[in-house]
């Protein structure tokens, strides 16, 4: 009996309070429609909008009285009364809006935003000066655009620490991108500003290399040479490592990163060396090849084909079986690597034929949608 | 009077970021309206713009306007931390598209018409499998190399 009581109490309450609700929406609705007549903001059509929503919520309140629920009406009444603060927000004066979005400086948000902005300088600048971009910095452009895709993907996710590494190995890519541009334009598209807050000391030494890349570039050009035998080796040497040493900041492995970089440097040095040496020919011996053991780091190679290959598919939600597979097969190569150099040929087999079965499972799965371990392999 | 301007008129307060605090609903309104107005300038600008619609503006422009709608409905329900990311994720889409229609705007006027694409190909698109697979059977010549050289040391032995 008095459950009874107190239920029939609540609902007479509830039912109350939403009457009266609906009167205040009712009175904000009709404020809100005289301040759009007589306001001269130009996002009065929003504020209309907003109304117009306030004024469906309003409507929904009123059925849901009549049918007795008045708990879904109060529920209806607030959402109409939100709408109204939008269609007021929409209103207010022009000085009083802020006209950016502003973000904590150290956040992924504002590394996606320098990234946008970055990508949108490099835009700019090859349209002001219609310069001709080859096809590789076109394609490099258009992995960079994903990466920022991603990025903001990762946000909605939640995962905000990948969000800003991917950010901000994509701004590392804009400033390699930008340096390719400036040799060929003659004209600064650079901004370092846009750097400056993934300066960490991963990050500056990937910068670093890709400055001394430049310059070893401008170099060639002040010698009036092309690059070709040996220095096109080191250069197209570096150029791979920089990428690998992209890649590895966006798995967050900054020892790779120290070694990538102190062999890029190595490949650079030899370049440098071997372009003096083509300038001065008499100058002394052509310098030898004995610095640079990173030139044949396959397995480098290899895991930077692989997590490429990675990336490309997490964006396709059906291939997460493929990624999986994929984990672990540049593991088994290095692995397979390193006892075929001490001489473990057995097991390095046993590894090497384990990433092969991973590989070919893989590419079934891609391709057929269903796979088995092949005894041929 | 219900609305006084003065409630309104604050300026978009705190910066945040998806790690700060659960937003509150206000602050949440007030990015939402300014990723709204923001995105309604750029639609407009694009819509009478009289040169080619480049795709990814447009799309930026839709990706936008989907989030606010979904930030509409978690505002509705009061999920203001959830209505926040998806106002940030419109507001990251947004500022693409503008930075990308500006430069696009500055070759109209300036250049001779040929833009830069930043998207890919459809044909790239349409392909991507294809893609995936030819690299998945550059990755297998690899091993088969790796597996030859250790077979041909073994047999030096």
């Amino acid at each position: 009996m008095l459950d009874d009581l107190n239920k029939y109490w609540s609902k007479w309450l509830t039912g109350k309070r939403s009457s009266q609700l609906m009167s205040v929406v009712l009175e904000a609705m009709t404020e809100a429609r005289q301040k759009v007549r007589a306001s001269d903001s130009p996002f009065k059509s929003l504020a209309r909008k907003c109304i117009d929503k306030a004024e469906d919520s309003y409507q929904e309140a009123i059925y849901h009285l009549k049918d007795g629920e008045p708990q879904l009406c109060f529920q209806h009444c607030k959402q109409g009364l939100k709408f109204l603060s939008m269609a007021m927000l929409h209103l207010s004066e022009a000085k009083e809006r802020p006209e950016q979005m502003e973000f904590d400086e150290h956040s992924a948000e504002q590394s996606i935003i320098d990234l946008s902005q970055s990508i949108a300088r490099f835009k700019t600048s090859v349209e002001y000066t219609n310069a001709e971009v080859p096809t590789d910095l076109k394609e490099k452009l258009i992995v960079v655009v994903r990466l920022y895709f991603e990025s903001i993907d990762m946000v909605k996710d939640g995962e905000t620490d990948s969000a800003a590494r991917n950010a901000q190995a994509g701004l590392l890519s804009m400033h390699w991108l930008g340096r390719e541009l400036e040799d060929k334009i003659q004209t600064s598209v650079v901004e370092q500003a846009a750097l400056e807050r993934c300066r960490g000391s991963a990050a500056d030494r990937i910068v670093e290399l890709i400055d001394r890349f430049s310059e070893t570039q401008k170099l060639l050009l002040e010698a009036s040479l092309t690059a070709q035998g040996r220095i096109k080796l080191y250069m197209d040497a570096a150029r791979r490592t920089i990428d690998r040493c992209i890649s590895s900041y966006m798995d967050n492995d900054p020892d790779d990163v120290g070694r990538l970089t102190k062999a890029g440097s190595m490949e650079l040095r030899m370049a440098k060396r071997l372009i003096e040496y083509a300038k001065y020919p008499g100058s002394g011996p052509e310098p030898e090849d004995d610095e640079v053991d990173a030139l044949e780091d396959v397995a480098q190679d290899f895991k930077a084909k692989v997590g490429r290959l990675q990336r490309l598919l997490k964006g396709m939600d059906e291939e997460a079986g493929v990624v999986r597979r994929l984990s672990v097969v540049s593991s088994y190569y290095s692995r397979a690597q390193n006892l075929l150099a001490n001489g473990d040929y057995v097991e390095a087999e046993r590894y090497a034929r384990s990433a092969h079965l991973d590989i070919d499972f893989a590419r079934q799965l891609l391709l057929d949608k269903q796979a088995t371990y092949s005894d041929l392999i | 009077m219900m609305f006084s301007d003065s409630y309104y008129a604050g300026k978009m307060p705190n910066k945040s970021n998806s790690k700060g605090k659960i937003p509150t609903e206000l602050k949440v309104m007030e990015k939402l309206t300014l990723v709204e107005q923001f995105l309604a300038k750029l639609k407009l600008d694009f819509d009478t713009c009289g040169f080619r619609r480049n795709r990814v503006v447009d799309d930026g422009i839709t990706r936008g306007l989907q989030e606010i709608e979904e930030a509409v409905e978690h505002l509705s329900n009061e999920e203001f931390q959830e209505a926040d990311v998806a106002c940030r994720v419109a507001w990251l889409h947004a500022h693409f598209a503008r930075g990308i229609f500006d430069a696009e705007t500055t070759e109209h006027y300036l250049g001779e018409g040929v833009f830069l694409e930043l998207g890919d190909d459809e044909a790239i698109i349409k392909d991507w499998r294809k893609f995936a697979a030819e690299e998945l059977a550059d990755l297998q010549e690899d091993l088969v190399k790796l597996r030859k050289e250790i077979n041909d040391e073994s047999k030096k032995r």
